[in-house]
């Protein structure tokens, strides 16, 4: 398979799931803040941080406002990782692949694009943005369920997949890094702010269901770290993806006969600290860093990845 | 309506005179105009959202990036009898059987030059010819595998050439494109006529290309080479790509080594046999062209000269469809067939001619100015369209630099009655028609072509990139008018349905109601 379409099924499988996981939170987050107590401080910084965009915000917006951040993470031109922004680079990398997309994958995506690539502020002004981030969500369902359906199961898939699983391994740990920093303690009603905090977390990963299936207690910080990082069962908890993706790099270094090593090891050595549990150590009590440790590990696997499939020299 | 004066005389395809229509023409006029303005702007509804989802569409150059747009579809089809579509069909491979010749001639001896029948500076001034081809053996001797040439109608209805296609022509992905939308549209009106069919061109193409490879591999590496995603033709290059399931690359994705062409893959490097290119001559190969080209591949034509990989078309094609030497190609077909030609040309001033140029500056007015290294309807003069002042800036250009210009009598173009939504009516638009020719051991057309639409009211120009459109061509296999049968008509006798179905929840409630009661 051609370098340049390898990285483009990967970047499409990121951009996708980027959006979904952007929408999830977004929503989320603008219906939390609705319904919050009056003296509850709305919090939109994070989502700033979770999307590691706060030093671009700051370009365009002089403060952060429940009107601002929405507009920059929805449909902001110059947020490449806006929903509008992630979607139009998709379809970008869609159109550049359309001879090997299935055409009710390109389809998908390009109709898609036509919902989502063109919103403006009116947008909010209207009181779309829950449909947006509905639409969001569902589109990257719609596409990665027909990709499920028909993408044949050679590289391009596993390009793909690698893609997505990658960035939902790196979206979860960076919430969770975010939203354990600093844990709701004292206020009048302690336990009416826990669960406001705590759900938003489980809502903006579609864990609080499942969670809920899983343990029907309360929602306790311990747990809802532990599943979210270590849930084997769970689709979107750290280890399963990050256990799918090593899978599926030896699949891929055993199809293109390509080392790749060093980026298993890697990936097992981020895979048994959350097994045994080290990161959660700390985290309880408000220490993140090894959450961004991991996920800065991430983003250098997928350099590694970059560097072995997608830049290779030859000539 | 604001069409010039000159309109009235065109030839029109459908109706032989305001009142009667043309006999092919019966079965599709009679059940369209029963179909009602609403269900037929119902489907046209369909047919539009269809394209965009599926994203057919060209780029448009000028816009800020790139603006993507469908190409109107007029959703009448024209109609072409099965004997005009013979004729054509034999004056098209004679024609570019004369050129295959004629560049083969160019790149060799120059027989035909030495003989006089082209002047030599004609030829020598053109930027389309490629000295670098010079001593190459292409495989057939076949230097252009894929021919599109732009035949309109005159005023008599006869079909004349208007211009060669020889480099890189567009559209067929559209003749594709416009048969699948008919047929999901109309499929019942498509059914009454015995249409030939166009689907099996991709299979054709990748049985041409196959035969181009050199190595005499079972499985050549084929690749269609684009410019990108950016290109207004994008989506056909991609479109034929998938149909054939060939790679789809850019020059990024290629290198030379060793002569030899390679693409760059996740499993390593792997050599590439056949290359159908979609790229300019200019931007082929930085190496051998323009050295500010990004687009390419360095080396590549080294490649070519070493046998080591096969271009469709061949660079330097273009200098027989110049269209300074577009004139001279009745005469190609004299020298080398010595047959007289079965398409004639449309009558061409060139201004590299002495006595024409006169007669050019002297009736600009009734001329269409076109320059010679242009396409796509650009830098164009309409003269009985254009203003004094306009025909005045224009032969300024002309004076500066003769060479450049051609100029052709305004040949009124056939029409063919095509939708308008403002009025909810047919009006009579100009058509012309690409037919595609490929050309190997043997030289195959699939019939009929791209009929394109000038869709603005009264414009002569049918090119996308200046609002024209495109219709479905259909070549009949039999002109026998009987077989075209209106079906639509057939009534169907479905037996009556009974009254009064029982409803079995009901009663078995009500059976259970009883049971209680007793």
């Amino acid at each position: 398979m051609l370098s340049r379409l390898a990285e483009n099924l990967f970047w499409m499988g990121r951009y996708i799931e980027r959006a979904e996981n952007t929408a999830r939170l977004l929503d989320v987050n603008y219906h939390s803040t609705l319904e919050a107590p009056k003296w509850f401080p709305v919090r939109w910084e994070p989502l700033l941080r979770i999307t590691t965009s706060q030093e671009q915000y700051f370009e365009h917006f002089p403060e952060v406002t429940p009107y601002n951040v929405p507009v920059w993470l929805a449909i902001h031109p110059h947020n490449h990782s806006s929903i509008r922004g992630c979607i139009t680079t998709a379809r970008e990398n869609a159109r550049s692949l359309r001879d090997r997309l299935p055409s009710e994958m390109w389809e998908t995506i390009n109709r898609e694009y036509f919902k989502l690539g063109f919103a403006t502020q009116d947008l909010i002004n209207e009181d779309g943005l829950h449909n947006y981030c509905i639409t969001a969500r569902d589109a990257s369902h719609l596409f990665f369920g027909i990709a499920e359906a028909t993408l044949p199961r050679d590289e391009g898939w596993l390009f793909l997949q690698a893609g997505r699983l990658l960035e939902r391994a790196d979206s979860v740990l960076r919430m969770l890094a975010e939203y354990y920093q600093d844990i709701p303690t004292s206020a009048q009603n302690q336990v009416e702010i826990q669960n406001h905090h705590w759900m938003a977390v489980l809502k903006s990963v579609s864990a609080y269901e499942a969670y809920r299936k899983q343990y029907q207690s309360r929602l306790e910080p311990a747990r809802i770290a532990a599943f979210l990082l270590q849930s084997h069962t769970f689709p979107r908890s750290v280890i399963f993806n990050l256990q799918t993706l090593k899978t599926l790099l030896e699949e891929l270094a055993d199809i293109t006969q390509h080392n790749s090593r060093e980026i298993s090891r890697k990936l097992g050595w981020l895979i048994a600290q959350l097994d045994y549990g080290v990161p959660l150590d700390g985290l309880m009590v408000g220490d993140t860093r090894a959450l961004k440790d991991m996920a800065n590990s991430l983003w250098k696997i997928s350099d590694d990845m970059g560097r072995l499939y997608f830049m290779a020299r030859y000539a | 309506m604001t069409a010039v004066s000159f309109t009235h005389q065109a030839f029109n395809e459908v109706y032989s005179t305001p009142e009667n229509v043309r006999g092919h023409y019966h079965v599709l006029m009679d059940q369209l105009s029963k179909l009602g303005v609403q269900e037929f702007e119902r489907r046209a509804g369909l047919s539009d959202l269809s394209f965009r989802n599926q994203g057919i569409t060209f780029t448009v150059y000028g816009d800020a990036q790139g603006t993507e747009r469908t190409i109107p579809f007029d959703m009448l089809p024209r109609i072409i009898l099965a004997q005009e579509w013979d004729t054509l069909e034999r004056g098209l491979k004679q024609r570019v059987k004369a050129i295959n010749m004629f560049l083969q001639d160019l790149y060799g001896p120059q027989k035909i030059l030495k003989d006089r029948k082209i002047p030599y500076d004609l030829i020598h001034s053109s930027p389309n010819f490629r000295r670098e081809m010079f001593g190459i053996q292409v495989p057939y001797g076949v230097y252009t595998h894929v021919v599109g040439s732009d035949l309109i109608r005159d005023e008599q209805g006869q079909y004349r050439v208007l211009e060669d296609n020889l480099r890189c022509p567009s559209g067929v992905s559209y003749v594709l494109a416009n048969r699948t939308a008919m047929t999901r549209i109309f499929p019942r009106l498509f059914s009454q006529y015995r249409v030939r069919p166009v689907q099996h061109y991709t299979t054709a193409l990748l049985e041409l290309l196959r035969s181009l490879s050199l190595r005499h591999l079972e499985e050549p590496t084929i690749v269609v080479l684009s410019p990108g995603i950016y290109n207004s033709a994008y989506f056909e290059h991609a479109f034929l790509a998938q149909q054939m399931g060939v790679e789809l690359v850019e020059g990024r994705d290629l290198f030379v080594s060793e002569s030899k062409v390679f693409m760059r893959t996740t499993h390593g490097r792997k050599q590439v046999d056949v290359i159908y290119r979609r790229i300019d001559d200019d931007f082929l190969d930085p190496a051998a062209f323009r050295p500010d080209s990004a687009l390419g591949v360095a080396g590549l034509m080294q490649a070519v000269r070493a046998g080591n990989v096969a271009l469709a078309n061949a660079p330097g094609a273009g200098i027989a469809d110049d269209k300074a030497v577009y004139p001279y190609v009745p005469e190609m077909i004299r020298y080398y067939l010595s047959e007289e030609p079965i398409l004639e040309n449309v009558q061409t001033y060139s201004g590299a001619k002495n006595q024409d140029l006169v007669y050019m500056l002297e009736h600009a007015h009734e001329l269409v100015f076109k320059p010679v290294g242009e396409s796509g309807g650009y830098g164009m003069l309409i003269g009985p369209q254009s203003s004094k002042q306009e025909v005045q800036d224009y032969l300024q250009k002309v004076r500066a630099n003769p060479r450049n210009f051609i100029a052709q009598p305004t040949i009124s173009l056939s029409v063919h009655p095509s939708y308008y939504k403002d009025t909810g009516n047919f009006e009579p638009c100009h058509i012309d028609l690409r037919p595609f020719i490929l050309v190997g051991q043997e030289t195959t057309l699939i019939p009929g072509g791209l009929t394109r639409v000038a869709l603005k009211r009264g414009s002569l120009v049918v090119n996308s990139s200046q609002g024209g459109g495109s219709k479905d061509t259909w070549v009949l296999e039999d002109d026998d008018v009987l077989y075209q049968q209106n079906l639509m008509e057939t009534p169907v006798n479905l037996p009556e349905f009974e009254e009064h179905q029982p409803d079995l929840a009901l009663e078995a409630i009500k059976m259970a109601q009883e049971a209680q009661q007793q």
